[in-house]
């Protein structure tokens, strides 16, 4: 079949004589998917496949999938085009996500051939003892919804390293775990007690953050390569501005406090160091003029964003670092600013809205919150609970979008009551979002958390009727940014302590709905978060 | 009383999977009072709400009387929430489906809604959800209940973008997906959302805009491509275009032999294959 070249590109042929038609390109994507049917991609209608060349928008192309081989239509020819494929399913739910381990040069008259690693987009959520999954191609309600990573000790986090592979990290080494199989291939140790973790974009390499510094980690050749640069705890990876790969780290991070300000202050300054992924060398933390809760760059372009807890806000990080001092400039509100990551063009935050406390006499930062109830002074409940807000800010400076995440409410049942219907519905004190990470396409975050409930004891003149309740949990989150829902959520873990002498004092978490129940042997709570092909 | 409540609370877990119906089909919402005057308008209140999320047509009681005469509450009462008979209800007004929605007191109040299939004769989901007396279902419950009610593809909306571009062959983006050539069909996609239209062909500048697709919308975008340096240019003037018109006239068939063979191209096709 002919192609009809431009009218332009037949005059300029014409005037240089110079043309010349050689083979027509084509470019072939063969997508690879494991063969074990609990992590084949199922049910795929369609395929979408993207395409994005350096310091352009993404081109996408989406085609009904049928057997064998399909025509996606074309691509314009270029070099260095990351190729992306998501597939999903009749109802639009994606089933599985792929990405090419490097990118490719497009060229006009040639063949390319390319394989590209499709896996469903698992979310793992780790907790120190063991690593969770969760498929949220799967109903809540299905048996192999959540799950376990069988063969990894100690895991603290977890790394997507170009999809194929998966980087579970734990104390002081690196596990590598084969997402084919879901089977552990080996491990590196590095220096020191690992600290965070971050895959450099394009390669099989990654930045760790440990006590004594920063190390470059490459899973292909198994090596570590470290730079002393003190205490790191948090790192992430982006393009320099000579666009090499540069590892910046967190020197003193400050969390955000679980209470509302009327009940804890948040003070602190950090530092940012910054380290060259092939070339590490020690370097000099430069200071910044805020706490700093997380950092993320742009793995595309040389951005580098922060959240301030004690501000409450989303800043683009400037200045030298290398030896000198660090710049933030506002990008976005976002009340107690906890994690974020960059995907795509855009930047993804969370933090928490925080709870309106009522307390016996009056809320100061000293106000003791605790079950057995203080004598004096103390919280006695919240009249509005605490809630995540989630915000999507465009890297060019447009609109940021903000997603208020309804609250929870946990109920505490009486034990002794046989109905199960004498209970107390508690309103958050305090939610903290650990971590967070976008899923392939931008539409879906997922977020580990931490909350806590508290209400004071309910007495008569004579006695305690209802203890002093207590109460933390642990929560799993899958959230739809297109329809701005909650699109999953698990309760991890719930525990309570009950204060002691109350006609009622037998009290528990009652049990979520169907879906949000966690279906493993134990409960836990998850401390970070990771996906396949996800960005975090 | 307690058995009731137990009951009650396997029946809001209750629904049944079907393969997702017409998103614009007829939809009539009745309303039936077991002696209870609890939750006064909470099926207009579903009715406004399926109205902003979904593109169904609906019937709300008063529009069903209409249709099916004076009569109608006196045959709500009498189905007594048996399905077969309120699908014969539905029949007769001309909807798809009844979402009937049903309010009793049982110390709590229970309400009920059942999304009857009016040509299946069969409940395709139920929705019941115990409240306090006094109390009203808030925003965020209303949407719960309809979430589990209706059928996932009935929040999927959409709209039309009819791009028109004053040249043939130029390349459409819409939203960062290449849609073809011009001319092109109008374009079905997901409402409400905000989509970048990029219209481009070598040697025009290119045209681009962002569109609000609202749901069930149509809008039309006029792409006018205006050639690269128009007006001015040396090479407007009408000497040139004669000689170049001399030139390209003289080598037309070595343009047109090496312009339809297979060659190099700023294109390439894509073939995925799935082993």
């Amino acid at each position: 079949m002919g192609t009809v070249r431009p009218a332009s590109c037949l005059v300029a042929c014409l005037l240089v004589g110079a043309c010349d038609g050689g083979a027509a390109g084509s470019l072939e994507l063969t997508l690879s998917l494991p063969s074990q049917p609990d992590l084949r991609p199922t049910g795929m209608t369609t395929v979408t496949l993207t395409a994005t060349a350096p310091g352009e928008s993404p081109v996408g192309t989406t085609t009904e999938l049928s057997a064998g081989s399909v025509s996606a239509g074309d691509l314009p020819i270029g070099e260095g085009i990351q190729i992306g494929i998501v597939l999903r399913d009749v109802s639009n739910r994606i089933v599985g996500v792929g990405e090419a381990g490097q990118a490719v040069d497009i060229v006009g008259d040639q063949a390319t051939k390319l394989s590209i690693p499709v896996r469903r987009p698992f979310v793992y959520a780790a907790s120190g003892t063991a690593l969770y999954s969760f498929d949220p191609t799967l109903d809540p309600r299905d048996a192999k919804f959540q799950g376990k990573l069988e063969g990894v000790t100690g895991p603290q986090f977890t790394v997507s390293v170009g999809g194929d592979r998966l980087a579970v990290i734990s104390g002081n080494q690196v596990q590598v775990v084969v997402t084919a199989t879901n089977t552990v291939m080996g491990s590196i140790a590095v220096p020191a007690t690992v600290t965070d973790a971050a895959a450099v974009p394009g390669t099989h390499k990654l930045a760790i953050a440990h006590s004594g510094g920063i190390a470059i980690v490459d899973l292909d050749a198994g090596t570590a390569q470290n730079v002393a640069v003190g205490a790191v705890d948090r790192i992430t990876v982006g393009p320099g501005g000579d666009g090499a790969m540069v590892a910046y780290g967190l020197v003193g991070r400050v969390l955000p406090p679980e209470k509302p300000s009327m009940l804890a202050t948040c003070t602190g300054t950090s530092k940012i160091v910054a380290v060259a992924v092939d070339a590490p060398m020690t370097a000099v933390p430069a200071p910044a003029t805020a706490g700093i809760s997380d950092l993320a760059a742009s793995p595309d372009v040389p951005m580098l964003y922060a959240t301030l807890p004690c501000t409450g806000k989303v800043a683009k990080i400037g200045g030298v670092i290398e030896g000198g001092a660090v710049t933030l400039t506002d990008v976005a509100d976002l009340e107690r600013a906890a994690v974020l990551t960059v995907a795509g063009d855009r930047v993804w935050a969370a933090g928490t809205k925080m709870s309106t406390p009522a307390c016996s006499t009056n809320c100061t930062a000293t106000t003791p919150v605790a079950c057995p109830q203080p004598a004096g002074n103390h919280l006695a409940y919240v009249t509005e609970g605490a809630h995540i807000i989630l915000k999507s800010i465009p890297l060019d400076g447009g609109m940021p979008v903000t997603l208020d995440v309804p609250g929870r409410r946990e109920t505490m049942v009486d034990k002794g009551d046989m109905a199960r219907q004498h209970a107390q519905v508690l309103k958050a004190l305090g939610v903290v979002p650990l971590d967070l990470v976008t899923l392939p396409g931008g539409q879906y975050v997922a977020l580990v958390t931490k909350s806590r409930y508290y209400i004071e004891e309910l007495s008569d003149s004579f006695q305690v009727i209802l203890p002093c309740l207590d109460a933390t949990t642990g929560d799993w989150a899958l959230i739809d940014m297109a329809s701005s829902s909650v699109a999953q959520r698990v309760r991890t873990s719930c525990t309570v302590i009950v204060g002691p002498g109350a006609f009622f004092d037998m009290w528990e978490c009652d049990t979520p709905p169907d879906g949000e129940r966690n279906m493993m042997p134990t409960q836990y709570q998850p401390t970070s978060i990771g996906a396949l092909f996800g960005s975090r | 009383m307690r058995a009731v409540v137990a009951i009650l609370a396997l029946a809001v877990l209750a629904s049944t999977a079907h393969a997702d119906p017409d998103p614009k089909r007829k939809v009539c919402v009745l309303e039936y009072r077991s002696g209870s005057s609890a939750l006064p308008g909470v099926a207009k209140r579903l009715i406004d709400e399926m109205a902003k999320q979904t593109s169904l047509q609906l019937l709300g009681p008063d529009q069903a009387r209409t249709v099916y005469g004076d009569q109608l509450d006196q045959a709500v009462v009498k189905c007594a929430g048996d399905a077969e008979c309120i699908a014969q209800i539905g029949r007769k007004i001309g909807v798809a489906e009844v979402v009937l929605v049903g309010i009793s007191e049982l110390g709590d109040v229970i309400l009920t809604m059942q999304r009857i299939d009016a040509n299946a004769k069969t409940v395709v989901t139920r929705v019941a959800d115990s409240l306090a007396a006094k109390a009203t279902p808030s925003e965020d419950q209303i949407n719960g209940y309809l979430t589990r009610l209706l059928a996932p593809g009935d929040f999927v909306r959409y709209g039309v973008i009819d791009i028109v571009a004053n040249l043939a062959g130029a390349s459409v983006t819409v939203g960062g997906e290449n849609r073809g050539l011009t001319p092109i069909q109008p374009l079905k996609l997901h409402a409400p959302a905000t989509y970048t239209i990029r219209v481009e062909k070598t040697d025009y500048v290119p045209f681009t805009t962002k569109v609000a697709l609202p749901p069930d919308g149509e809008i039309k975008v006029e792409a006018e491509l205006s050639k690269r340096g128009a007006g001015s240019a040396w090479y407007q003037r009408w000497y040139v275009l004669a000689g170049a018109g001399l030139l390209v006239a003289g080598a037309a068939g070595t343009a047109i032999y090496f312009g339809t063979r297979d060659e190099a191209s700023d294109r390439v096709p894509v073939t995925i294959v799935i082993p």
